[in-house]
């Protein structure tokens, strides 16, 4: 075998045995996330599956597969949520947003924009800063920031209403 | 507005990060081993995706699904650059106040399809075909973009099936005589299973070395970046809106992007040609889809006749920035927006065959198209 090719076979399988590892330890992680993003377990089931046989499909792109299936999972929400609008709540909210019921903080995510919804989970759920959310975002750190901020304030007419 | 304080901020973000855990532990997950997940890839087993009544609702056969192979050479045709960008005029409407200018807030993107986290199955249309195998479906597509794929071609392309699933195909093409990179990747969508009749539609393509990326709206520009500088030819961007080639029309580039009035409904469609010796070496194309668009519609026209050494038959031609891309097209200027050329571009001979019968729009017979570009001829490098 040619040592170009047999280099791309061994990236290959070091890319498949990573991105393994990571559907066995993060699997239920993305899944999670991508709940939060769409409301709906099993569109984020679906999403997760359809994100990991797409980066199935790709090797020797990153080192790294878990931030490249994040993001594709992240996008594909995003992608999904520009497709299926869903209804905002009027529902009265209690004021204070640690009391809020699940489904309730629920119905005031759906109220975000898309853009939104996903820095805010990605910054209050992934833990991310301002830069990677950028980076998954597709957009600049200045606008992840504003993105947050109205959201919170979204979150807060929400729970004032 | 309400502002908020430092307390009230701090006891915000507590709160959603309390909520948000809360919310994402109702979750329980049921993962298929990884080896029947990524079968699925090899459309060995029925896909795990449910039927989703909202996403078959929306998907109709597309209008244009009988069309024959018409319509225009609407190239514009540019020097692009990485972060180039256009201004352009809606022609139908008269320009940005002809319509309902959507104020968003919210700014559109658009995942191309060579990116990872592209999806086929929910992209928007932006070609149909009635052939009801993909890589048929593909190799037209292919033909009416200016690749030579018959047979009788010099050298053809070749075209082959790479994915298949049950909703979705990929078809690889590449010009195994021509040099260094081309060809790329054909995305398509099967239609709905109570549509017969109704074939595959194309919802992208991509290129080895050339893509499309950040393509955004936010309201009121499009705004896209040009990834990848090819050493020979040139690249040729067109832009679709609805189905309507836009005129592409500024001698200026400025960075925020093309001007563009889009309605909820609306898809606009970008297409890139890497343009050598007057024959299409790759193409890139991406449609971003309005909140309200119909998915399943297509919205590109069918033909981007591209030309090298300055000369193209345009609807209008922009002068992006250009010397980045290692483009050589030099065009600057702005046309009409009418289908004549600027002053200092030659009109390119024998773009059409004239034995083809002229094409008309199913339902009004009233319109006639132009006569429908076959072949690209070798233009000469300036």
């Amino acid at each position: 075998m040619p040592e170009a090719e047999t280099a791309t076979v061994a990236r290959r399988d070091a890319w498949d045995a990573d991105l393994v590892t990571v559907y066995r330890e993060s699997y239920g992680k993305l899944v999670r996330l991508a709940y939060l993003l769409t409301g709906h377990a099993a569109v984020a089931e679906e999403i997760v599956q359809d994100a990991f046989v797409a980066s199935h499909r790709t090797c020797d792109r990153l080192h790294d597969p878990y931030p490249y299936v994040r993001r594709a999972v992240v996008n594909r929400c995003r992608s999904w949520g520009r497709r299926h609008k869903v209804e905002r709540s009027h529902r009265p909210r209690p004021p204070d947003p640690a009391e809020l019921a699940a489904d309730e903080m629920r119905d005031a995510l759906a109220g975000l924009t898309e853009r939104q919804r996903a820095a805010i989970v990605l910054r209050f759920y992934e833990d991310l800063p301002d830069e990677r959310i950028a980076e998954i975002l597709g957009c600049r750190r200045s606008t992840v920031r504003s993105s947050i901020r109205r959201g919170l304030q979204s979150l807060r007419r929400v729970i004032e209403r | 507005m309400h502002l908020l304080d430092d307390t009230d901020h701090d006891a915000l973000e507590d709160g959603v990060r309390t909520i948000l855990r809360r919310l994402a532990a109702e979750v329980h997950e049921v993962p298929p081993a990884w080896e029947d997940l990524i079968r699925r890839d090899d459309g060995l087993v029925v896909p795990l995706r449910p039927a989703d009544p909202a996403t078959r609702d929306r998907v109709r056969r597309p209008r244009w699904h009988h069309r024959p192979l018409t319509s225009v050479a609407a190239a514009a045709l540019v020097a692009a650059a990485v972060g180039g960008a256009l201004i352009a005029d809606r022609g139908d409407d008269g320009g940005a106040g002809g319509g309902p200018r959507q104020q968003a807030a919210e700014m559109i993107t658009a995942i191309s399809p060579g990116d990872p986290a592209f999806d086929a199955a929910a992209a928007a249309a932006v070609w149909a075909t009635g052939a009801d195998d993909p890589v048929a479906a593909a190799t037209a597509y292919l033909a009416a973009v200016g690749v030579p794929t018959a047979p009788a071609d010099p050298a053809p392309a070749t075209v082959t099936l790479r994915a298949d699933s049950e909703q979705t195909a990929m078809v690889e093409w590449s010009l195994p005589r021509a040099a260094g990179p081309t060809g790329g990747t054909v995305h398509l969508r099967r239609p709905p299973a109570d549509d017969a009749g109704a074939g595959w539609v194309v919802v992208g393509a991509a290129a080895p070395d050339l893509a499309l990326s950040d393509v955004a709206y936010d309201g009121e520009r499009l705004s896209f970046s040009v990834d990848g500088a090819p050493e020979v030819g040139e690249l040729a961007v067109s832009l679709w809106v609805d189905g309507r080639p836009v005129p592409l029309a500024s001698p200026d580039v400025p960075a925020s992007g093309v001007a563009l009035d889009l309605g909820p409904d609306d898809v606009a469609v970008l297409r890139l040609v890497h343009v050598v010796d007057g024959g299409v070496r790759s193409l890139t194309e991406v449609a971003l889809a309005m909140p309200d668009a119909d998915p399943a519609r297509p919205s590109a026209d069918v033909a981007a006749t591209v030309a090298a050494g300055g000369s193209a038959t345009v609807d209008a031609v922009t002068g992006a920035a250009g010397a980045d891309a290692g483009a050589d097209a030099g065009v600057g200027g702005t046309t009409p927006g009418d289908g004549s050329l600027p002053g200092d571009l030659d009109e390119v001979d024998d773009l059409t065959d004239p034995s083809l019968p002229l094409p008309t729009v199913p339902g009004d017979p009233g319109v006639s198209l132009p006569p429908v570009p076959t072949s690209l001829p070798p233009v000469p490098l300036p």
